[in-house]
């Protein structure tokens, strides 16, 4: 069954951006990233065995916090005491969600702001944090203070709480590398459900211990690459795995009549979402699934393929999971294959795991607002020449975008972007 | 204050100042409590067990629940950097 959406559901808008990653710290610096094909994955520490490559963000807390102190000093203060001792994801994830709460103008004393949700993205976002003070412990010091707050991926949603000053709900939603779209599905259906009139997404970056380096390096499911040059990225016939990227995305949703009514600027609109399992527990992607999210999402914003421009795909660069979004691909686009262009925004920023949904949304939103697609930086040979993949940025008209998001546990999702 | 307490209330000041960021250095005198200056129960952890690292003891925590104000904790400090 496909749910209609009745016509008195509220459309849900996207009206504040916020990004700090590989690519730079802000939502302009992601957007320039994309312009330019210019990719954050280079050499970082590896180990014998763990992957010498990742996308990890270069970002000044402290030029952060002075920047936030010259333009709003109690805010700034607020940070300064929130965000001192605690695990870095909850650092990046807050200069994210201000920067979406700035544009969307939600500052504290914005009328309706103290209702906004709030919904982080992601689960054991801290694995490095726990690893350093597991070793404390085992060396027999006391483990850091604050871990017993900070431990739990909540602190994320409290920490956000806290420094906007909203009291609406919040809580987070984990699905694996499908936790963005998951966090923006929930969102979706609290907006048009009327739970509340704006909501921020905030995808959390994902802090990997070397434990979890070393497991997915285990699985195969982790690029091998020892160097840029032998990379092949995603739908490269070279491709081996995924790297590793850090970034924190957070958008803000909104009810389009409330967004309006208080001179809010639409960016977008969120017009279909799904998230679905697979009755299985493992990595293996699966054609079927993936292609029943994409047609449920479809359906849901009162689509067909044949309304998609541009499909922003999941991709990570793992062969099995290159080649099952293909194959789910050619199912939904069939005929408009030749037509729908395809872009792989991983290739640019890494695979950013809990936030990389809501990364993917940024991407599309800065190409249906600039009037450009994003190429790839280490896509030579593609796996298949049916997709129209885009392999150099160039202009482009883009209205409307699928954003394919999948995870290990079987979770398949699909979101579609339209004009606002 | 003796220059041993004064030693000790240095090291804890310096700790309150660190963990309760923002916070004026002339509030903190001895006679006060960290929850008087702002600081929650992770705080006033933060604050004990940085002050005990910095100086170099293991105290059981125990011993440090009773503590009302930072004297009580100066003096508890103090038993055991006696010791």
């Amino acid at each position: 069954m496909e749910p209609a959406a009745p016509a008195s559901f509220p459309r849900v808008v996207i009206s504040g951006r916020g990004f700090v990653g590989g690519p730079g710290t802000g939502y302009p610096a992601l957007v320039a990233a994309l312009r330019a094909d210019r990719s954050a994955i280079r050499a970082v520490a590896g180990g014998p065995r763990v992957p010498a490559l990742g996308a990890p963000a270069d970002f000044a807390a402290e030029e952060w916090l002075a920047a936030l102190a010259a333009a709003e000093p109690d805010v700034a203060a607020r940070a300064r005491r929130l965000l001192r001792n605690v695990p870095r994801p909850a650092l990046l994830g807050a200069a994210a969600a201000h920067e979406a709460a700035h544009e969307a103008g939600l500052g504290p004393d914005a009328p309706g702001a103290p209702g906004t949700g709030v919904i982080v993205a992601g689960s054991n976002l801290a694995q490095d944090w726990g690893f350093a003070n597991a070793g404390a412990v085992l060396a027999g010091r006391s483990p850091n203070p604050r871990h017993a707050i900070v431990y739990a991926d909540s602190h994320q949603v409290g920490a956000v709480s806290e420094l906007l000053g909203w009291r609406g709900p919040g809580l987070t939603a984990g699905a694996a590398a499908a936790s963005g779209h998951a966090a923006l599905f929930q969102a979706w259906l609290w907006l048009r459900a009327g739970v509340v009139e704006r909501c921020l997404v905030l995808g959390a970056a994902t802090g990997f211990s070397p434990v979890e380096a070393e497991a997915f390096a285990l699985l195969g499911a982790a690029a091998p690459a020892a160097s840029l040059a032998e990379l092949g990225g995603p739908f490269d016939r070279r491709h081996a795995g995924f790297v590793a990227g850090e970034a924190a995305a957070a958008v803000v949703l909104e009810a389009e009549p409330a967004a309006r009514a208080r001179g809010a600027v639409p960016r977008g609109c969120l017009a279909g979402a799904a998230l679905l399992l697979g009755a299985r527990h493992g990595p293996e992607p699966d054609v079927d699934d993936e292609e029943r999210a994409m047609r449920r999402a479809l359906a849901a914003a009162g689509l067909n393929a044949g309304n998609i421009d541009l499909v922003s795909a999941h991709a990570t660069g793992t062969p099995a999971g290159d080649r099952a979004e293909c194959a789910a691909l050619r199912r939904v686009f069939a005929g408009e294959l030749g037509r729908v262009r395809v872009n792989a925004p991983k290739d640019l920023t890494g695979h950013t795991f809990s936030s990389a949904g809501v990364v993917a949304v940024l991407a599309c939103l800065a190409q249906m607002e600039g009037g450009f697609l994003h190429g790839h930086a280490h896509l030579a040979e593609p796996i298949d020449d049916q997709l129209r993949l885009v392999r150099r940025a160039e202009p482009a008209q883009i209205r409307t975008a699928l954003v394919n998001g999948f995870g290990f546990g079987g979770f398949a999702a699909a979101l579609v972007l339209t004009p606002a | 204050m003796d220059p041993e307490t004064e030693r000790i209330f240095g090291v804890v000041k310096a700790n309150v100042v660190k963990v309760l960021t923002g916070l004026d250095p002339a509030l903190v005198t001895i006679e006060r409590s960290l929850t008087e200056l702002g600081a929650n129960s992770v705080d006033r952890v933060e604050v004990v067990l940085y002050s005990a690292e910095d100086l170099g003891l293991d105290v059981p925590r125990a011993e440090l629940h009773g503590a009302r104000n930072l004297a009580d904790l100066v003096a508890v400090l103090r038993r055991h950097a006696g010791r």
